[in-house]
């Protein structure tokens, strides 16, 4: 019986694992890991369910929730895993109590960043063949997975897909790091890769940084939890930060008479975990000001100065002259931080405007009119987790099995053979 | 390289051949009841409500590209109003607040010339007395309707202190590290 592959996207902020076939994964986790103090702590005898110290450790939100007690670290730094004992141990926890499968039985779809090392993946082949005895192994590029996603997912109207149709720029904004991949015929062109040191977190970091320089009373507690979530519910892209603080600014009279401030304001209720207190805070222009840092990083970075918009243009500039307008043309987003409201149109009207200004100056130097290029950013509904999606779609598809490396395979080649993984089978 | 999609935001009033200018600062015209060197005007934007508008989006800039005399103005005006902010932060009620902010507008001007003058490099040396009168006449205008106008806002007589949280905020940022 052909049971369900096992899709696992670590990222570095979140995990995403589920089955092949879903629309969304079973489980979306913090990649974090608490292990036990090495201090010599005096275990009293009414410890926890796992008498094992070995045992002893809690993933994802666990673990944050069990940060008085144990060592809590991430295990993934700017996508690469800096930590194997650390990720082996999440790996374990994640199949055996998460998923609760026999991972004899099942084959994995595991996702790595491009510009990944072949000893990496050797690595990960490694853990997984010989720990946890999987039947089967795939490691997709994360960049490849979401445009996959975009080609042959549910949304899409392709019949017939090849190789050439897996071209396009992915923009991945998650909780730690911005990447941009242009993929070209399915292969990320490595040199023209660009990483912004600029993502979710920092916007949210900002976000509290105004909350509290506005004196709002914020838990400390639970600060950066708040911050998320104003951020998460009630961000958005404006269109002109001037014009936009002229919207909060206007005021509207109600039948009473009295003047009301703009309905762009907004409140926001935290009931605390722990103490069980309700506060209450404003929430103001740090609704578009905290999104804002893609198109102006200024505001948050010391040193970073280009927008999101220059440093796309400059990736496809920088590619191979013949891939440059499937590159435009078939821009994808994904990750969480590019939900933002109009972060699309924004993001597609600034670089439009920058291959029309090139486009008029190469018109005046040489007199001839090329095809426009209509640039387009694609949104889909599986935004968020576009990469954990196209794992799914691929894990379920017909050739998935022909192009999944076994365990015979392994046990009688060795990880050398981890080291490629097309995500078309030759001859497709 | 071609247009940036990053720009702080500047003075419509910047072209230098509209209007005189003093030490570096263009005269402007002001919609203002005092007298000074401000050539007058009724209606319309003028760059003292430019630079209020203005404020909010600039101050967060790390960087600003002065293009133009006028430009030189919103300088001046943005870190003018940040420091009305940052007063009232510190005083202790709105009645403290008011008497502050009054005091700081009756502060006389320096002479751009004197060393330790906020802006630095931007300002040019007077070429005779008069430019630099006319300087500090001008700036003295700017401060009143400056400051007249952002109280209005914060402390507005129709709907009160709504706005007033929202603007202080912004009071713990130097604008371009400048301070007065």
């Amino acid at each position: 019986m052909n049971l369900a592959t096992v899709v696992i996207d670590n990222g570095t902020g979140y995990t995403k694992m589920g089955y092949a076939g879903n629309m969304e994964p079973s489980y979306l986790i913090p990649t974090a890991i608490a292990d036990s103090r090495q201090k010599g702590a005096t275990k009293v005898s009414n410890q926890t369910e796992f008498k094992n110290p070995e045992l002893d450790f809690y993933i994802g939100d666990e673990a944050y929730a069990h940060q008085k007690t144990h060592d809590v670290k991430t295990i993934i730094r700017s996508g690469q895993i800096e930590d194997w004992e650390a990720m082996e141990k999440f790996w374990h926890r994640a199949i055996y109590s998460y998923l609760r499968c026999e991972p004899e039985e099942h084959r994995f779809i595991l996702t790595e960043p491009p510009m990944n090392t072949p000893e990496n993946r050797e690595q990960m082949a490694e853990i997984m063949f010989e720990t946890f005895n999987v039947k089967g192994l795939f490691i997709g590029v994360q960049a490849t997975l979401a445009l996959y996603a975009q080609l042959c997912g549910p949304e899409s109207t392709n019949k017939s897909i090849s190789q050439a149709d897996l071209s396009g720029t992915v923009i991945d904004s998650g909780d730690g790091v911005t990447h941009v991949f242009p993929v070209s015929d399915g292969f990320v062109i490595g040199s023209c890769v660009r990483h912004i040191p600029l993502a979710g977190r920092d916007i949210t970091k900002f976000i509290l940084q105004h909350l509290r320089d506005r004196g709002e009373k914020i838990p400390s507690d639970d600060a950066l939890d708040i911050a998320q979530k104003v951020k998460e519910r009630y961000g958005y892209v404006c269109k002109d930060v001037v014009k936009e603080y002229q919207k909060f600014d206007k005021k509207t009279v109600d039948e009473s008479g009295r003047v009301q401030q703009s309905n762009k304001f907004k409140k926001y209720t935290h009931k605390s975990a722990v103490t069980g207190e309700t506060t209450e805070i404003d929430v103001g222009y740090e609704r578009f000001l905290g999104p804002e840092m893609f198109f102006h990083p200024e505001f948050i970075h010391q040193d970073w100065r280009s927008p999101l918009d220059e440093i796309v243009d400059n990736a496809i500039q920088s590619s191979p002259i013949d891939t440059r307008r499937k590159l435009y043309e078939n821009i994808v987003l994904s990750g969480g931080s590019t939900l933002f409201t109009d972060f699309d149109n924004r993001l597609k009207k600034q670089i439009q405007e920058r291959v029309d200004d090139r486009f008029k100056q190469y018109q005046q130097l040489t007199g001839q009119a090329p095809k426009p290029i209509n640039v387009n950013v694609s949104q889909n509904m599986v935004q968020r987790y576009a990469v954990w999606f196209g794992g799914s779609v691929l894990g379920s598809s017909d050739h998935f099995p022909k192009i999944c490396h076994s365990r015979e395979d392994y046990m009688e080649r060795g990880p050398s053979i981890c080291r490629h993984n097309p995500v078309f089978p030759a001859g497709f | 390289m071609q247009a940036s999609s990053v720009v702080s935001y500047h003075s419509a009033f910047n072209d230098e051949s509209q209007f005189q200018s003093a030490c570096g600062f263009a005269l402007a015209p002001l919609r203002t009841k005092t007298s000074g060197p401000a050539p007058k005007m009724d209606e319309g934007e003028d760059i003292v409500d430019e630079a209020i508008s203005q404020f909010r989006a600039n101050i967060l800039f790390k960087n600003y590209q002065v293009r133009g005399p006028a430009d030189k103005v919103i300088i001046y005006l943005t870190v003018y109003i940040q420091k009305i902010l940052e007063t009232i932060a510190k005083s202790n009620n709105d009645q403290d607040a008011k008497r502050n902010v009054l005091a700081l507008m009756n502060e006389a001007v320096p002479s751009p010339s004197a060393p330790g003058f906020f802006m630095g490099n931007l300002v040019l040396k007077g070429r005779g007395s008069g430019e630099e009168e006319k300087f500090r006449g001008y700036c003295k205008q700017l401060k009143e309707e400056c400051a007249g106008r952002l109280m209005n806002i914060l402390y507005n007589p129709q709907y009160g202190t709504m706005d007033l949280k929202f603007w202080l905020a912004f009071a713990k940022r130097k604008f371009l590290k400048l301070s007065m």
